[in-house]
């Protein structure tokens, strides 16, 4: 590894998208469990109010992990968003019928207008943690893109090659491997964000919702696991082709030794097998612990500790997604067509000044960010429960 | 004009559109209701107390909306308008991510802290979070605007050739942060923000005197709209006066649109109607403000200025930049530009009248019939504003650097809309475009259904509580 501008701010990207998981994932999670541990009205507003004043800042996580994507690396935000341009739109819709159904559901008694909301926020929430990860998988696995710079174009930049009608079917079409792996990571996804949204229930509140969401919690740990392995072991699979090494050398843009050392991992039918056996034992390591803290997570479950299952969620994300960043670097999204159409964090970053301009405000302003946020959660981490709520609705009657 | 294209553009002003129905009302109503609750807190007055909850609960049913359709626009950049995504990211990403951090996150986060903080956190504490929430979404548009500045003024950039092709890099950090253009807009919009709320407190509160409910509360609330609305109005109308400045130096296919200036003039006068044929380069007729030099003064700070017109200026471009068409919708960005100006005097005259006839506001029949049908009128100012601003650049999605009055400086800076548009195919833009055209309009009549709910119930006490 190099630590230059460029990596500095791959791994400030990691962590910001990191951070929109782990944040926005509990309550993407307490979503989809909405229908299934909220029976009641008045047990739905709890499970609605259970994240009532923090999934807006959440969601600014992603907001930022965006903008962070197109300052620092406008290549990658310019390629991957017109590529991705349908399931993007979809998670955008997703999110907007969430932000809007917490806000709506109970500001209006009929008991339809209080359904639609409920059946919004579980499909929103499912449809985001479903896409985001089926758009995870297809990334590492690779998309078909081109860099038009090589055969000529000075305008146009990475483009999606594979001319669909809708380059959405190739995401999830399971007859490509790209697409396959991109619907088992998108399952993966679901299952994690809902264990994690049950480590927040368990913390968060008591009573019947806590007790509901810790026997979801028991079943779905084993699914999670058998789709962890499994991903973990496709992933190992994948490969692509080298195409021609000279042009790679010259539009992929990295450091020298760098690049020896991924041309020397080409095999003799100019196969690259990927990047993840770059760094085969720090790979091991985190693959293991994350699997491990998973166990964790079921222990803490089954004890009922909230914060405990919250902090073993916590961690069984954080291993996974270092073994994701080590295994993908230098590349940030590589090309199915040929190693040299592939964007690095080397030929998709912004310019020195602008990477530098960009690290001095994330220094300054991201601690004072963590810190306000972890204050304010302070703050409003007291349990809820039915009974709270109804008191404090008709407190509200004097 | 290429189907992708054309469906990109009509995506993307829908989007804007929507966006400003909720922002400008996000941007003046958080900061009327951080006053109120400071009055409350200085005062230990119940009503003003009161007023902060009524008021902030507005706010926060019109805030999801805003959030949600700025999301939309911060990845519509990428998703239908790629090439100009990959050529400006290095100078357009940074304003947008500072944006997130330093202000969203603070908007959002403090946000929740105002409305669901009542009685759980100290009052000091509560009310910082209230200015906190409040700074936090003026400054998101500050850097929004340091980003849309330089799409009608780049500075501090320049052009290289890159792995990927050729793109703008930054060159000077605090030229673009610094932007004349960009900074005179953030006064204009934030502004803008506190006219429309202050219509807006307003004219909520005219519907209730008309009905002589809670009258002491609404009677109070509309004082407190006046003032602020009075100051705004008032301010706005110089801002506008020197936005209009800058924009005659430097984007002046840009102001002989908004003035239907097609021949070269000094002393030009300011027209207040007008309609121009656009093939033919002339008006059909023209209604001159009684003052000669009018326009030459505005802009240039000088009677006798001298004003290059839209044929000159075409003459020019096409010299520079090859054949094309590089004069905006004359009658488009002339008529949306002269309604927004006619609509900001008749705010300041709106707030005037209030306060003449404050003491007995209750009965004023006149003056509230007038103020309760005026909330569609600061909303329609502001769209007018921004397609004024945006219509008004085209063809140009980048303008190419421009100083004294039509000197352009930097030619390579310069990028079309047309160049800037994504690789899509036509079902993938006609999928998206209807449906969030319809999604957008089904969650705005639930918005306003809503916001009419809870505007025309009136003040109550109920818990912060989803």
């Amino acid at each position: 590894m190099h630590f230059d501008l460029q990596t500095i701010w791959a791994i400030l990207i990691a962590i910001l998208l990191t951070g929109y998981i782990l944040t926005d994932g509990f309550d993407l999670g307490v979503g989809i469990l909405h229908p299934f541990v909220a029976k009641t009205d008045i047990e739905r507003r709890v499970n609605i109010n259970a994240i009532g004043p923090v999934w807006d800042g959440n969601e600014v996580w992603f907001i930022t992990a965006g903008g962070a994507a197109f300052a620092a690396f406008p290549e990658v935000y310019a390629a991957l968003f017109s590529s991705l341009y349908i399931a993007l739109f979809i998670v955008l819709l997703a999110l907007i019928y969430r932000a809007v159904s917490f806000e709506f559901r109970s500001k209006e008694e009929s008991e339809g207008w209080r359904k639609f909301w409920d059946q919004s926020i579980f499909w929103s929430s499912f449809i985001t943690a479903l896409l985001i990860g089926v758009a995870l998988g297809n990334i590492f696995a690779g998309l078909p893109i081109v860099n038009s710079a090589i055969k000529g174009e000075p305008l146009l930049g990475f483009v999606y090659a594979e001319k669909f009608p809708i380059s959405f079917i190739n995401l999830i079409n399971p007859f490509t491997s790209h697409g396959l792996f991109g619907i088992l990571v998108g399952i993966a996804t679901v299952l994690f964000i809902v264990m994690h949204g049950v480590s927040w229930l368990l913390w968060k509140t008591e009573g019947s919702i806590a007790e509901r969401a810790r026997n979801i919690g028991l079943k779905v740990w084993l699914p999670f696991v058998i789709m962890y392995v499994v991903c973990t072991g496709f992933a190992y699979t994948i490969s692509f082709k080298a195409g021609d090494l000279e042009l790679a050398r010259k539009y992929l843009q990295l450091p020298p030794d760098m690049f020896q050392q991924i041309a020397s991992m080409i095999d003799n039918n100019g196969v690259l097998h990927h990047a993840l056996f770059r760094f085969p034992v720090i790979e091991l390591i985190f693959i293991v612990l994350a699997a491990l803290c998973s166990v964790g997570w079921l222990l803490a479950v089954k004890a009922a500790n909230g914060a405990k299952a919250f902090l073993f969620s916590v961690l069984t994300f954080l291993f996974a997604a270092f073994a994701v960043t080590f295994g993908v670097y230098p590349f940030a999204v590589p090309s199915s067509i040929a190693l040299e159409h592939s964007i690095t964090i080397y030929n998709g970053s912004s310019s020195h000044l602008t990477l530098t301009v960009m690290l001095v405000a994330a220094l300054i302003f991201t601690p004072i960010v963590i810190a306000y946020q972890a204050w304010v959660y302070k703050m409003f981490l007291f349990k809820i429960s039915p009974e709270s709520i109804k008191r404090e609705l008709e407190g509200a009657e004097y | 004009m290429d189907f992708v294209l054309l469906v990109s553009r009509l995506q993307f002003a829908m989007t804007a559109f929507f966006h400003f129905v909720f922002v400008p009302l996000t941007l003046g109503l958080s900061t009327l209701s951080a006053l109120m609750l400071t009055l409350h807190y200085a005062t230990g007055k119940e009503i003003y107390r009161d007023m902060a909850k009524f008021w902030s609960k507005l706010f926060a049913i019109n805030f999801a909306l805003g959030v949600a359709t700025g999301l939309v626009h911060e990845f519509e950049f990428g998703m239908n308008w790629s090439v100009y995504s990959r050529f400006m990211g290095d100078i357009f990403g940074a304003p947008l991510a500072i944006e997130a951090l330093l202000a969203f996150f603070m908007e959002s986060t403090f946000m929740g802290v105002f409305l669901f903080g009542w009685d759980r956190v100290p009052k000091a504490v509560h009310l910082l979070a209230a200015w906190l929430s409040s700074i936090g979404s003026n400054l998101s548009a500050l850097w929004i605007l340091i980003a849309n500045g330089w799409m009608q003024h780049p500075v501090g950039a320049k052009v290289e050739m890159a792995a990927a092709g050729k793109r703008a890099v930054m060159t000077d950090w605090w030229a673009i942060v610094f932007n004349p253009v960009a900074d005179v807009k953030f006064w204009h919009t934030t502004t803008a923000g506190m006219i429309l709320s202050a219509v807006f407190v307003l004219s909520i509160s005219a519907y209730h005197l008309l009905k002589k409910q809670h009258v002491e509360f609404f009677k109070k609330s509309a004082y407190i709209a006046l003032i602020f609305g009075l100051i705004a109005s008032i301010g706005e109308v110089i801002i506008g006066d020197i936005h209009a400045h800058e924009v005659a130096k430097t984007q002046p296919t840009k102001l002989a649109a908004m003035e239907a200036l097609w021949e070269t003039k000094q002393g030009a006068p300011v027209l207040l109607a007008t309609w121009a044929d656009e093939k033919a380069q002339k008006n059909l007729f023209e209604i001159p403000a009684p003052i000669p030099g009018l326009l030459s003064f505005l802009a240039t700070h000088d009677f006798n200025g001298k004003l290059l017109g839209a044929k000159e200026l075409q003459k020019m471009f096409e010299a520079k930049f090859g054949p094309g068409n590089y004069i905006p919708p004359v009658n488009f960005v002339f008529w949306a530009f002269h309604i927004m100006v006619y609509l900001g005097f008749f705010f300041v005259l709106l707030f005037i009248w209030g306060l003449m006839k404050y003491k007995d506001l209750e009965n004023a029949n006149g003056f509230l019939k007038v103020a309760l049908y005026s909330l569609p009128l600061p909303y329609i100012a502001c769209w007018l504003g921004w397609a004024t601003a945006e219509v008004g650049r085209q063809p140009w999605i980048v303008y190419p650097p421009t100083d004294d009055y039509g000197k352009i400086l930097m030619p390579e800076l310069g990028l079309k809309t047309a160049q800037a548009v994504s690789p899509l195919t036509s079902i993938e833009v006609i999928i998206t475009y209807v449906l969030f055209a319809l999604t957008f309009t089904g969650l705005a009549i639930a918005d306003f259904y809503l916001l009419a709910k809870f505007a025309t119930k009136g003040p109550e006490k109920e818990p912060e509580l989803y």
